[in-house]
């Protein structure tokens, strides 16, 4: 009995060591503490946005099933629901109907997100081409290693790869030989390994 | 009985504030006791292995806009976080901006778009010269969805 007192006698104590305990953890500056709850703000903020947001999928259309058309763009696969009034738009953008769409043609769909985020309520469909959308830029960090102004092309040697040599073309008539740039550029699409300038920022 | 109760307490006080008093010495010590480091040991001998693996130390995180927007105005801002005093460039089927992230590392740029859909490349350059990428698509239009 004697024993028993004692120890509910103590037993406060322990209060006094936990609550100090408690409050070190919440104080926390650990990086990865920081990083879960960072994500975690976000996963909140965004299952808020996805519903009803405005997106807009295209990519190359691999199957028609009533009203669900699947599209594939990078390996990524995007479920397309259409309706009655879903707008489609053929390539000589005059107005069309829905059952025009043929698997392997490429559209730009607009419309709604559902809840799934890879799925979109479709309110417009545009037939597109590919070529127009992709543009494979390519940005570079250099020196310049060379300026032929008759043909107004130049040299770039990359600072982080000093064996290859870009021949871009460009009508910026600044440029000096050894300047270093950054070039903004769009490959030929007849030759890849020659360029041109979107532009060019000297640094 | 009030005998006991009084040295039950006096005993109790005096290790609680034992404890307390010892655990936020432990506590103190570990935080302000310097963790010795290893040193890192630069090989005298040159590896292309090394150099060719080397992953840049540089970060690139897009706040706006998210990828695959639809979004009605022909301009819009391309907002987000890197390393401190890097070069942004941003292309756009319409032109190429460019703008240097603050101290923070944070940037901000206004770019147009051109109807339909727009690939958009953000690149980071940092002052060693090292790149990040990042792609999306934003589609404009003036129709009403």
């Amino acid at each position: 009995m004697r024993l028993l007192k004692l120890l509910f006698l103590f037993s406060p104590l322990l209060l006094l060591v936990t609550p100090v305990r408690a409050i070190e953890d919440v104080k926390s500056n650990d990086p990865k503490v920081l990083e879960l709850a960072k994500e975690r703000l976000n996963d909140i903020a965004n299952s808020k946005t996805n519903t009803n947001e405005k997106k807009a999928f295209w990519g190359t259309i691999t199957s028609i099933n009533n009203n669900q058309i699947t599209i594939e763009k990078n390996d990524n696969t995007y479920t397309l629901v259409t309706t009655e009034s879903t707008t489609v738009i053929n390539e000589k953008r005059n107005k069309a109907k829905l059952d025009t769409l043929k698997v392997n043609q490429t559209i730009l769909a607009m419309g709604t997100l559902s809840d799934n985020d890879n799925t979109l309520n479709t309110a417009r469909i545009v037939s597109v081409d590919a070529k127009t959308i992709v543009k494979n830029y390519q940005v570079i960090v250099g020196k310049i290693a060379d300026i032929s102004k008759e043909a107004s092309v130049i040299t770039i040697i990359p600072s982080k790869n000093k064996d290859i040599q870009y021949q871009v073309k460009t009508d910026n008539k600044d440029l000096k030989i050894g300047a270093k740039i950054i070039a903004s550029l769009l490959p030929d699409p007849k030759n890849p390994k020659s360029f041109t300038a979107i532009k060019i920022f000297p640094l | 009985m009030f005998k006991d109760l009084f040295l039950a307490l006096i005993l109790g006080a005096l290790l609680g504030f034992g404890l307390t008093g010892a655990y936020f010495t432990f506590t103190k010590t570990q935080k302000t006791t310097p963790t010795p480091t290893p040193t890192p040991q630069i090989s005298s001998i040159p590896s292309p292995i090394a150099n060719l693996t080397q992953v840049p130390d540089i970060k690139l995180e897009i706040s706006t806009p998210t990828n695959d927007i639809f979004v009605n105005t022909s301009s819009i801002t391309v907002s987000g976080s890197t390393s401190p005093k890097t070069q942004i460039i941003v292309n756009t089927p319409i032109s190429a901006y460019n703008t240097q992230s603050d101290d923070k590392g944070v940037f901000s740029i206004s770019v147009n778009l051109e109807i339909g859909a727009n690939e958009i490349k953000v690149t980071a350059i940092d002052q060693n010269d090292n790149q990040v990428d990042s792609d999306l698509t934003v589609t404009y239009s003036t129709t009403k969805i």
